[in-house]
């Protein structure tokens, strides 16, 4: 087959604010294809078939590797599992779980070792969240080898606890008795946007951006626990990325 | 006593030569045979073969020969031998005749002979109650493809009739379904094709048949006006197949016959996309002209009969050239479908699109895949001719190979030609048809013409999405506009968006107006289908 237009990379989306399949009724059946969608009609030729990839009523079980972004003196990595319930091709309830840990980035250890400077560090340890995802963009691209790939773009919103593990590093004071390690979990909520790239009709690859916002209790880190000292809040902007089974 | 030594001896001597093959080429032959030095024992056979030294060893020296060529992978070079064998016939001296027409089954399932060695294979016509089961299907099958192309089909539904199981039966029942077709046996037909498609195996083959049933069961139901269910077969040709074009331009027919205009267009855009401009489908533009004018859309109708002239006054010019110069040299014809085949043709360009239609038929590939074999064998042949040289084995075998090629690239270049030579024919006859909807059109009698395209009501109510699916109410659908730019996913998948004119003023072009028209008379879209 003669592809003239393969050497091309090309994007094509259609953002929808409902399933477009919803517009088939079975009283709106003997209308035929061509009143199904009004947003076509303007279109002397239009395309009308199968959907590649349809979600409604399908659970997406998935895995996916977390780094934490926006972190100074670590990295942090977590292993995570999601599952989702896609109650129509528009929208999903979702439940998440991280767990992970982290690694001290060079600067820490430099800071230590030449200026004795012992940094305060919130180590996210794991992150449990739950919520909904809207898919408003359903579209395909056409990769530079000629293959045409599907993929959802969608947003969104949870809520859920982070878990922050403190080993009380900086507590080195002579005067001071450092706490033993702990891990103290804190509610949040999360935003995110993400993308679904299809391989077949039962598997996508998947990656997210999510910033996750929660209070944190400052005295939880503090080498005296015991004394209040109010709170703050604290952003983990993660980039996730994995793969989802479709079931 | 000496003397009585000196006669033993030569009683002994003429007793060994008398009882068989007890010479060294021959002895030393089996010898390496047994010793699975295949190489060697070919070598030696082939002595033995050239000087016999005694009654029978030729013929027990030939067919061991065969069977260590073929045991090499050798398996033209085995046929030579083999054929050689069963073209004498059934008779008493011939004791091989059984075995090797056996082999030469074996062989044809594994690499096709090609026709015409085949067809030279069984001029010597033989009892069928000496045909051994075991070759029974590869003997009677050709026998009745012989008598399929002399257009003898009850003689060949007799013989395909006799095909036992095995690899041969598959295909011997789809040409009981062609035959059956054409004794007017529509359901037997069907039925046929049905188990073709149900025995057919995942392999290469399998899939081919499979297909094949699959478009005869597509024609069949639209011969006897099943639309729906010819639409339904069509849609199981496969994209990336050879034949999805031509499904795809069968289908639109059947939707145009079904009164389903927006998928004839829609159809019809796959086909005219410039993925596929080296394709040859030009009774397209006369489905799409007539198709509109069923529309009332008459200057859509000039537009589509204006591109078929552009489109196609080139290929007609260029193709007559090409008829004209390889009339008498059927060799060259194939070589220029080769050429255009392996991207080495500059010349005639505007008629690409009949030598891809030629490079894409079953007599170009059978060719093809001959001349492969024929390659594979002469390149390897030079492997061993350190010692297959000196006997003149080499040159035995090479020469066969050499001919093989030659028979097999004039045969096809033969076939090629007439093909083309029909494509030259139903172009002029495409040509007239526009010239005689474009005067029509001009003298006003749009409606008599109208009323010429003779569609069928059935079905009516059947809706179809593109891809040649019917709307599944439950299915969840994508849509994407068509804005100029063609995408190779959606190709298939058109489905156009517009309304009849007839009625509403047409659109201006030189046509009459009013009525819907239409459902009587004699079918010019029938005519124009029958002509393919």
């Amino acid at each position: 087959m003669i592809n003239v237009q393969s050497k091309t990379s090309r994007i094509r989306a259609l953002v929808k604010s409902m399933c477009l399949a919803c517009a088939f009724s079975t009283v709106a059946a003997a209308t035929m294809a061509s009143a199904a969608d009004d947003r076509f009609d303007g279109y002397e030729i239009r395309v009308i078939r199968p959907r590649f990839m349809t979600k409604s009523n399908r659970f997406e079980l998935g895995a996916q590797g977390i780094f934490i972004m926006n972190q100074s003196f670590i990295y942090t990595y977590l292993a995570s599992g999601l599952l989702d319930y896609h109650f129509s091709e528009s929208w999903a309830l979702e439940i998440n779980g991280a767990y992970g840990a982290s690694i001290d980035k060079q600067d820490k250890t430099l800071l230590k070792r030449d200026f004795q400077i012992s940094t305060q560090i919130l180590r996210t340890a794991y992150i449990a969240a739950g919520g909904l995802l809207w898919t408003p963009i359903y579209g395909k691209t056409q990769l530079p080898g000629g293959d045409v790939v599907y993929f959802d773009s969608f947003l969104s919103v949870e809520a859920g606890m982070t878990g922050i593990s403190y080993d009380y590093a900086q507590c080195v004071s002579p005067n001071t008795t450092k706490p033993a390690p702990t891990t103290k979990g804190y509610p949040g909520v999360g935003l995110g946007f993400g993308q679904k790239y299809f391989l077949s009709e039962d598997t996508a690859i998947r990656w997210d951006v999510r910033d996750y916002l929660f209070i944190y209790n400052l005295a939880d880190g503090s080498c005296d626990p015991t004394v209040p000292k109010g709170t703050n809040s604290q952003q983990n902007v993660t980039l996730q990325f994995g793969m989802s089974t479709f079931f | 006593m000496r003397q009585v030594l000196k006669f033993l001896l030569c009683v002994g001597l003429s007793l060994s030569m008398a009882a068989g093959p007890a010479f060294a080429d021959y002895r030393a032959a089996t010898a390496f045979y047994a010793r699975r030095d295949y190489v060697s024992a070919a070598n030696a056979y082939f002595q033995a073969f050239g000087y016999p030294k005694a009654p029978g060893e030729k013929e027990r020296a030939e067919w061991g020969l065969a069977q260590s060529l073929e045991r090499l992978g050798f398996y033209y070079s085995a046929s030579k031998y083999f054929s050689v064998i069963v073209r004498r016939g059934p008779v008493a001296s011939n004791i091989y005749f059984t075995k090797a027409l056996e082999e030469l089954g074996k062989i044809n399932s594994t690499i096709n002979l090609g026709q015409s060695h085949v067809v030279q294979l069984f001029k010597t016509r033989i009892d069928p109650a000496m045909v051994p089961q075991q070759a029974a299907g590869f003997y009677f099958y050709y026998l009745g493809i012989e008598s399929f192309n002399q257009r003898k089909f009850e003689q060949a539904f007799a013989y395909f009739q006799r095909v036992p199981s095995g690899p041969y039966l598959i295909k011997a029942q789809f040409h009981m379904g062609v035959i059956s077709n054409l004794r007017g046996a529509h359901s037997k037909a069907i039925s046929y094709f049905e188990k073709v498609r149900a025995s057919a195996d995942k392999g290469e083959e399998g899939l081919w048949i499979r297909e094949q049933a699959n478009l005869n069961m597509a024609r069949v139901n639209y011969e006897v006006k099943r639309y729906r269910s010819a639409i339904e077969y069509y849609a199981q040709i496969p994209r990336d197949s050879d034949n999805w074009l031509e499904a795809l331009f069968e289908a639109a027919w059947a939707f145009f016959m079904m009164q389903k205009h927006n998928n004839t267009l829609g159809t019809i855009h796959t086909l005219h996309s410039p993925f596929f401009e080296n394709r040859f489908f030009p009774e397209s533009y006369i489905l799409q002209s007539i198709t509109f004018l069923r529309l009332c859309r008459y200057k859509q109708v000039k537009l589509s009969l204006s591109r078929f002239k552009t489109r196609y006054k080139g290929v007609f010019d260029d193709l007559s050239k090409i008829i004209e110069k390889n009339k008498s040299e059927s060799k060259g014809f194939f070589k220029l479908v080769y050429d255009y085949k392996t991207g080495s043709l500059n010349d005639y360009k505007r008629a690409w699109s009949i030598l891809d239609a030629l490079s894409r038929t079953d007599i170009y590939k059978e060719a093809g895949t001959t001349i492969r074999f024929a390659d594979n064998e002469l390149a390897r042949l030079s492997r061993y001719s350190a010692i297959w040289g000196r006997t003149g084995l080499q040159d035995d075998i090479g020469t066969f190979l050499r001919n093989k090629k030659t028979v097999a690239t004039k045969d096809a270049g033969k076939r090629l030609f007439d093909k083309a030579t029909g494509y030259y024919a139903y172009l002029k006859e495409l040509s007239d048809q526009t010239i005689g909807i474009n005067t029509e059109m001009v003298l006003g009698r749009v409606d008599a013409l109208r009323a010429q395209l003779k569609v069928g009501t059935a079905d009516k109510k059947a809706n179809f999405i593109g891809g040649l699916q019917e709307l599944n109410v439950s299915q969840d659908l994508e849509y994407w506009p068509f804005e100029g730019e063609y995408w190779e996913d959606e190709l298939g998948g058109y489905v156009y968006n517009i309304d009849s004119l007839c009625g509403k003023g047409g659109d201006g072009g030189n046509g009459s107006k009013g009525g819907d028209g239409g459902n009587g008379g004699n079918g010019a879209a029938k005519a124009v289908k029958g002509e393919k």
